[in-house]
């Protein structure tokens, strides 16, 4: 008991401790009271229906893509391509909607999901078998895809979905409303059906990990893939298979974010959320319970930054800063985990 | 110039003790080999001397005066110089640049940015690469040499330094004997400019070519320091171990079966062609040579580790050689060298470094903190047998010392159902206790009807428990005895490169 | 017309090719900075707040390229001293470097500062016209890229960094201070990445505004693959995005019905190809010492 509020003070207290003070030291330098907001943007994350359902939809997204990062880290793989799978998954969810708009609900929601989810997968298993049979580093690979599909994106947009008269800022016509995933209102926060889908994600993936064989042979891989040969584990298919599901929880987060958000497909839904989930992934050491709270308090930080605008007349990049401060922060503070070699 | 004196010297790595109370005198003018088996302590000690490591304990005189030696850095400003082994060249960079990096005249901030090319070499370089290599290109890059130029090469880059004090870490381990002999002539003009030379090596011929002195080292201590004209017989027997206790037992040894356990024709790869082996059930055949004569790869090779271009592997009745993608063949147990790098994984618990070879057993859904419960009660029972300290198979293998993490990879490739078992230098770094157990631990699975085949470096080992011995040299099998016939003299004139009637 | 479209190029390409180049030289030292748009965003800003308030383009210029070393120390801090994770430590500098220059650039936005003015046209016909396209930013661009290739290629700092990049412990062997080089290697990186952004604010756009570099420094972490991390080749690659750039650009206004945004694809898919094609040949091109990041258990 004594040791685990230690390892609690160490890991969470003192990098806690060390972004309030960093951040403080930014408001003070800017000419605000850094006291009342942090109050004012705690409030602004958890502060109220409206805030909390704000951050929850901020939160979902960025747990989907810390997933796409999570999982491979489990098998020692680095993935920075859930920019490119939101978007992949958004042009395959959104395929299906532009070629049956008409469809109804109970047709539409479940077809756009399962395009969504395998257009992610796809995404993410071209940068798997690159990296399993062709040995290009996962990394950047990924990395230049997310461009790739970005530029793709733009394409669509300005080109063969172009709606009529869309003007500067084209996208593709409005979803349907059949295409709206259902949102369900709790205690007047509202709960969109991904939130549902991505903790079945997080509580498949705990199971997958703490509980199955093949948690035991991830667990090979990551630690020595020498020890694969031990136990005639096939790891290119394994690396293969990973990319490919890690793939599948941006997607999601991709298509849900441009129906629920957006309300048709544009440039730019996606920015930042990669990249939250990066950092929520990595603050949380990969574990997919704790990744929940990372999200949650990543996903209030993009809220209050949004709302910082309005009420303390701080731009929106505030939040960003408080982004990299807690990286930087966490990197240097935080014990930096030791393989006994 | 320096007398080189080193006092007390000891080194441990992890429990494993390196270097054990050891202490030379070098004297300059000389050339002083330094001779013993692998993991002798010999490089080590020279590697204490160039900074490489620091001594746990011990000091280091140069002419009586106590120095301080921390780097590789600090005994380049005494003038020690060291050839590495393992080649420190940089492969992708053109030579001239390796040996701008060397240059004793570019010191400082200062010539960073001074212009470098080939014509900016200092002649006694040149001269000197010319002398080693005759005609070298300079701005050939590295890895475009050969080996054995390479070797050469290192220690053109050493030498351009002017060392008072120069460290030659076993060269006859890559050169051949066309190379060596430019070598010798070439330490022998050291010699005459007064430079202290040490020559570390495993073969008697060195000595007898250009060697004054002999320090022979065994088990991390000096064994014998002997005059050059010594007798090989005596180097020989100060050299190799000589393990303790009789032959126990082993004449009531069952004979072989006829069955054939594990068998290899016509194998190629790494080096390796046309390979061929038969092993019987109930037989322990062993592998002798020189390190770096190929036998660990043609171990790795034979047990599916890394895969082998072409050729036929069979255990039991069993083709397997289509398997290679999958890793070490089914009904085969392997013990690789170097287990913490090659056939464990530290940060997991014992208990799951157990369990690789049964992963396909397990039931699909399982929790998984809870492996330690999981392990077949044999392997447990192993564990127990070999005394793996300490025995709570939740704790990570990585705070096993040296020898217990042996005895858990001895423990999980003995203990499951195969029909070989390939070890290679199974009791390295272990205590001779430790030793004989896991030695009679192989025995016994060749007793039981498994074919045993075990790389070896102690040749008194592979006398008393093996039933049939390859000697391999250069990547070719140059020599087979049977347990009558092998004797110690024999096989290392074969090891060496010598001729042997058979 | 066609010198026309050759300055063109040249002038699209500058910025990349001042970050490009950083990276290389970073990367060869066994060190990648993903943070290479947060760099060139916090030069670019620096620039154009220092010619903004000192009145002075040149100040402006190189002080781009200084805010670029300030950015890059707290990194090297981070991976050379530290030892931290270079992916990680590189995304925190993308956030920082986008997060303080969007948060200090927001009094400059629609502000105007001193910035480059192209050369007067002089009297040598055609060739007169093409000179008069570019300014001192890209003349310096050029200078600045020839010292770099000169100091890697015929220096012994550059063999020392092309070493430590490749085998780390050759040169520790060898008597020198690993970290010092890569130090130093970071440093050079984020001077020319800051110079790069510096190029963008007051050579390119004349302007200031939140993400100005759009992707120019990601495509930089590409295009260091495409010129198979040898600094000589950053210049064909650098040249290539320009060129794809520019075609997007003619295409669009001549009325072809090819969308710019699939040309936009071709530096990342060449740098694909790169990869793919070398990881699998005998002669890997990508350093070494690179290839460890990588491979770090639990990043």
């Amino acid at each position: 008991m004594r040791h685990r509020l230690q390892y609690l003070l160490r890991e969470v207290g003192a990098p806690a401790l060390g972004v309030l003070v960093l951040a403080a030291i930014f408001f003070l330098m800017n000419g605000a009271h850094p006291g009342s907001l942090f109050a004012q943007m705690f409030s602004d994350a958890f502060g109220g229906a409206f805030s909390l359902s704000q951050t929850l939809l901020n939160a979902v997204t960025i747990l989907l893509c810390g997933l796409a990062v999570s999982l491979p880290a489990r098998l020692g793989l680095i993935n920075v391509g859930a920019e490119g799978e939101m978007i992949a998954g958004a042009i395959a969810g959104t395929a299906i909607i532009l070629w049956m708009p008409s469809a109804p609900f109970l047709l539409l929601m479940p077809l756009m999901t399962l395009a969504a989810m395998a257009g992610g997968a796809i995404w993410g298993a071209i940068i798997g078998a690159g990296r399993a049979y062709f040995n290009v580093n996962e990394t950047i690979a990924s990395l230049m895809l997310n461009f790739v599909a970005a530029d793709f994106l733009e394409y669509l947009i300005n080109g063969p979905w172009e709606a009529p008269g869309s003007g500067n800022w084209p996208t593709s016509d409005p979803y349907p409303p059949n295409a709206m995933p259902p949102v369900f209102t709790f205690a007047k926060v509202q709960v969109n059906a991904s939130v549902v889908l991505a903790l079945i994600a997080v509580a498949g993936l705990f199971f997958w990990f703490t509980y199955t064989r093949g948690g035991l042979i991830a667990r090979f891989l990551l630690h020595n893939a020498r020890l694969a040969r031990f136990a005639q584990i096939p790891a290119q298919r394994w690396t293969l298979i990973v990319m490919g599901l890690a793939g599948i929880f941006p997607a999601l987060a991709g298509i849900y974010q441009s129906t629920l958000v957006e309300g048709r497909l544009q440039a730019g839904f996606y920015e930042g959320y990669m990249m939250g989930g990066f950092v929520a992934a990595w603050i949380a050491r990969n574990d997919f319970v704790a990744l929940v709270a990372t999200s949650l308090l990543l996903g209030g930080l993009f809220s209050a930054a949004d709302a910082l605008q309005l009420d303390a007349n701080l731009p929106a990049s505030t939040g960003i800063v408080i982004e990299a401060l807690i990286i930087v922060v966490v990197l240097l503070l935080r014990t930096p985990k030791r393989i006994s070699a | 110039m320096p007398t080189v004196k080193l006092e007390r010297i000891c080194k441990r790595f992890g429990d494993n003790v390196a270097l054990d109370d050891v202490s030379i005198e070098l004297t300059p003018g000389e050339i002083t080999a330094l001779l013993g088996e692998n993991g002798a302590g010999k490089s080590t000690l020279m590697k204490v001397l160039y900074g490489y490591y620091t001594a746990d304990s011990g000091r280091v005189l140069l002419d009586g005066a106590e120095v301080k030696i921390r780097s590789p850095r600090d005994a380049r400003a005494h003038g020690i110089f060291m050839v590495m082994q393992s080649p420190s060249l940089v492969p992708e960079l053109p030579l001239f640049e390796n040996l701008m990096m060397f240059d004793p005249r570019m010191r400082g901030a200062g010539t960073l940015l001074t212009p470098h090319g080939v014509r900016d070499l200092p002649d006694a370089t040149v001269a000197l690469a010319n002398q080693l290599v005759p005609g070298v290109d300079f701005r050939k890059r590295v890895f475009e040499f050969d080996l054995p130029t390479i070797q050469l090469l290192e220690i053109v880059k050493v030498v351009m330094c002017e060392p008072r004090v120069l460290i030659l870490d076993e060269p006859s381990a890559i050169l051949g004997n066309h190379e060596m002999r430019r070598l010798y002539d070439y330490l022998a003009k050291q010699r005459e400019a007064g430079v202290l030379v040490v020559l570390i090596t495993h073969k008697i011929r060195d000595v007898r070519e250009c060697a004054d002195r002999v320090l022979v080292m065994r088990k991390a201590r000096l064994a014998s320091e002997r005059r050059a004209n010594s007798a090989d017989r005596e180097l020989l027997a100060d050299m190799m171990a000589v393990s303790g206790g009789a032959n126990s037992a082993s004449s009531a040894r069952p004979l072989p079966s006829g069955e054939e356990a594990f068998s290899a024709r016509g194998l190629t790869g790494n080096g390796w062609r046309d390979f061929t082996i038969s092993i019987l059930r109930g037989e322990m055949v062993g592998i002798a040579g020189i390190s770096g004569s190929g036998q660990t790869e043609l171990a790795a090779m034979l047990s599916g580790f890394i895969p082998a271009t072409s050729g036929e592997i069979r255990i039991g009745s069993k083709r397997v050689s289509g398997h290679f993608r999958n890793g070490i063949f089914p009904g085969l147990g392997y013990i690789p060298h170097a287990p913490r790098d090659n056939a464990i994984a530290g940060a997991l618990s014992m208990a799951d470094n157990l369990l690789v070879r049964y992963v396909r057993d397990l039931p699909s859904v399982l929790k998984l903190s809870n492996n330690h419960l999981r392990v077949p009660q044999r392997l447990c029972t192993r564990v127990t047998d070999l005394k793996v300290h300490p025995p709570q198979l939740d704790l990570p293998a990585g705070d096993l010392s040296g020898g217990n993490l042996q005895k858990l990879v001895v423990a999980r490739e003995l203990g499951h159902d195969a029909h070989a078992v390939i070890a290679v230098y199974p009791t390295m770094g272990l205590d001779p206790a430790t030793q004989e157990l896991v030695h009679n631990d192989l025995r016994a699975a060749a007793a039981a009807g498994k074919g045993v085949l075990m790389v070896h470096e102690d040749l008194e080992v592979l006398r008393e428990y093996c039933d049939r011995i390859l000697v391999v040299a250069d990547r070719r099998v140059v020599g087979t005895f049977d347990r009558s016939s092998a004797n110690a003299h024999d096989m290392l004139n074969l090891m060496t490169g010598g001729k042997h009637a058979a | 017309m066609i010198l026309d479209t050759v300055a063109t190029v040249f002038i699209v390409s500058t910025p990349a090719l001042l970050a490009t180049l950083g990276e290389t030289v970073g990367e060869r030292a066994g060190v990648i900075n993903l943070g290479l748009e947060g760099q060139m965003l916090l030069g670019a800003v620096g620039s154009y707040y220092v010619s903004f308030s000192t009145n002075s383009v040149w100040l402006g210029f190189f002080a781009g390229g200084l805010f670029g070393v300030a950015i890059a120390t707290i990194f090297a801090l981070m991976v050379v001293t530290a030892g931290r994770n270079q992916i990680t430590s590189g995304l925190a500098i993308y956030l920082l470097g986008y997060g303080v220059s969007a948060f200090y650039g927001r009094t400059l936005v629609g502000q105007k500062a001193p910035t480059f003015s192209d050369f007067q046209p002089l009297g040598w016909g055609g060739f007169g016209i093409f000179l008069s396209h570019f300014n001192s930013a890209h003349v310096i661009a050029l200078i600045v890229f020839a010292i770099v290739l000169y100091a890697f290629y015929r220096t012994r700092l550059g063999t020392l960094v092309k070493a430590v990049g490749a085998s780390a412990d050759s040169v520790f062997v060898a008597g020198y201070s690993v970290r010092a080089i890569r130090f130093g290697a970071v440093l050079v990186n984020g001077f020319l990445s800051g110079l790069g952004g510096a190029a963008l604010a007051l050579a390119y756009s004349g302007s200031w505004s939140e993400g100005m570099t759009h992707g120019i420094g990601w495509i930089s972490v590409a295009l260091v693959v495409v010129a198979t991390w040898e600094p000589l080749y950053v210049l064909p690659a650098v040249l290539l995005y320009g060129s794809a750039q520019v075609l997007a650009m003619t295409l669009q206004v001549s009325g072809v019905d090819v969308s710019p945004y699939l040309l936009d694809m071709i530096p990342y898919v060449v740098a694909l190809a790169v990869m793919a094609f070398f990881a699998n040949s005998k002669r890997d091109v990508m350093p070494r010492e690179l290839k460890n990041v990588f491979s770090e258990v639990g990043f």
